[in-house]
């Protein structure tokens, strides 16, 4: 580019210079980008003015991109922000009630008695919450109510619940939340306690554990966002209302699989020693391997087919509650899904 | 990244599962770090900065008040903490600041042969530094990394409209001097 070169930013054609610029930044539509294009074949002042233009901006990007030596270790800032923080201590009951209660000592000692009042209705709700805590532990061991074909099972927290039927089995929680369990599958609900404190800890309140087989889950979202988790034996999923799927097998080298139809989900490491997650969003799935005690998870990638089809088909029979006419179409996706992983490919029927 | 896995992520670690923090560095760190970058012009103060953030953010983590905004609050913190070392910045270097930029025109003409970009690099780098702040970072901002407007807008806490005005005033301003100096370079 010679400097003689003269072009005068406020160019020929001045009602383009916004066109062009915005076209350069890729913020414009498709339609008015044809309209720029066409322009810039036809001009030949504009098409200097984009040329000259597009070649300062890069020499600039490119200059100002060397000053600040974005070849440097991208995680860097990550690796110093987490070797210095600490970890944080969640708040526990003693200490609110502490904070309350300090809180009502200031009002009663402040020379304006005015906030008597205050004082008194703080130290009356520290009253209730220590007498709800009693009461909330004495009734601790409860039976958790689940639907299991029509009808309404109770159930003791961590009791095994076997799956036999070759088309597996609909079950619903008492927070709403939908499990389609297929043959085979060998899990518990830990609790299912739609009453907690929304302070208290989000993975213990909603728990199954999933010791072996496959599990597609329509978790409904609490309103006090309570998460519902599903522990493995090598890995645990967190998720706040979705729809995803989770299997995992047993035996000396265990494999679990979590994919995510809509939602996000947080998939962790359980093992001694094995810190590690990863997020997974819409359409996304992982596999997590252990092997010698070491436990391997793999960053997010696109679900597999055979997953994908068998929870949009959970999805439908989900909408429309009827058990029964749900059943027969999930059998037929689970045999889809056997005949799929032998690399034929067939459509979901209608 | 959703907005809802960062704030499963935020309430994640105000349980004391510090590890959960780490996905969110690295999803804003760049940004941060670019952020820094624009409004300071130093880069090893900025990465300090960028750490600040963090730790800042980790520290008040439990006064986010919603969690689907840990992006928008992160880039806040970033903002207020450069303004306050501009501030000491502008302290310690006000008196040799007076120094105003007159040269860079005269030089120019005595060498109208220098070509291939490097002469109208240098003006319009040094242009950039002393365009008025909210050209200066925004074009920065866009040089650094192509961030889309929306982008922009999220990370200066301003309207989309104003980054594209802002933006096609900023490159107008950006290039007065070098037409001034294209102009002269002609006569000659
Ligand atoms: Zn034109």
């Amino acid at each position: 580019m010679s400097i003689n070169e003269f072009c005068c930013y406020r160019g020929c054609c001045t009602e383009w210079e916004q066109e062009i610029l915005l076209y350069m930044d890729h913020e414009i539509s498709p339609d008015s980008c044809e309209r720029v294009q066409r322009h810039l074949d036809r001009c030949d002042e504009c098409a200097r003015f984009y040329r000259i233009m597009d070649r300062e901006e890069q020499l600039l990007s490119g200059r100002l991109r060397h000053q600040v030596e974005l070849t440097t270790e991208p995680d860097i800032i990550a690796d110093l922000v987490m070797r210095d923080i600490p970890a944080f201590q969640p708040i526990t009951f003693s200490q609110r009630v502490k904070e309350q209660v300090s809180a009502a000592a200031f009002y009663l000692f402040d020379r304006d008695r005015r906030h008597y009042s205050l004082a008194a209705s703080i130290l009356i709700c520290v009253c209730g919450l220590l007498l709800a805590m009693r009461v909330g532990n004495v009734a601790e061991v409860q039976n958790i109510n689940i639907v299991r074909t029509g009808q309404v099972i109770p159930i003791a927290p961590k009791e095994p619940i076997f799956i036999y039927l070759d088309e597996g089995e609909f079950i619903q929680l008492p927070d709403d939340s939908v499990i389609y369990a297929m043959k085979d599958t060998y899990f518990s609900v830990n609790s299912c306690n739609m009453d907690a404190p929304e302070s208290s800890s989000i993975n213990e309140e909603r728990s199954l554990q999933l010791f072996s087989g496959k599990l597609c889950i329509d978790v409904s979202p609490h309103p006090a966002k309570i998460g519902f988790s599903v522990i493995c034996p090598n890995a645990k999923a967190t998720v706040f209302g979705t729809q995803f799927y989770v299997s995992t097998t047993t035996g000396p080298s265990k494999t679990t699989e979590v994919g995510v139809r809509v939602g996000s989900v947080m998939v962790e490491k359980r093992g001694k020693n094995q810190v590690g997650l990863t997020i997974l969003e819409n359409k996304e799935m992982t596999t997590i391997n252990s092997f010698n005690g070491v436990v391997n998870l793999r960053s997010p990638y696109p679900l597999r087919p055979d997953l994908r089809r068998l929870l949009d088909c959970f999805n439908e029979a989900r909408r429309d509650r009827s058990a029964r006419r749900m059943l027969p179409v999930l059998h037929l996706t689970e045999n889809l899904k056997n005949v799929s992983k032998d690399d034929s490919m067939l459509p979901l029927p209608e | 990244m959703t907005k809802n896995a960062e704030a499963t992520l935020v309430s994640q670690v105000l349980n004391g599962r510090r590890e959960c923090y780490r996905p969110l560095v690295e999803k804003y760190q760049m940004k941060i770090y670019l952020l820094a970058c624009s409004m300071l012009g130093n880069p090893s103060e900025a990465q300090d900065i960028a750490q600040e953030t963090f730790l800042v953010a980790y520290k008040s983590l439990n006064q986010l008040k919603d969690q689907t905004k840990f992006g928008s609050w992160l880039f806040g913190i970033t903002r207020n903490l450069c303004y306050s070392a501009m501030r000491r910045q502008k302290i310690k270097t006000e008196p040799i600041d007076s120094v105003a930029y007159q040269d860079i025109p005269n030089v120019v003409p005595m060498r109208p042969s220098e070509e291939n970009g490097v002469d109208i690099l240098s003006i319009l780098m040094k242009r950039l530094d002393d365009l008025p702040e909210k050209y200066r970072v925004l074009l920065r901002l866009k040089y650094l990394e192509d961030y889309s407007y929306q982008e922009i807008s999220e990370m200066l806490d301003i309207p989309v409209d104003l980054v594209r005005s802002r933006l096609f005033e900023g490159r107008r301003l950006l290039r007065e001097d070098l037409d001034n100096v294209r102009r002269i370079a002609n006569e000659h």
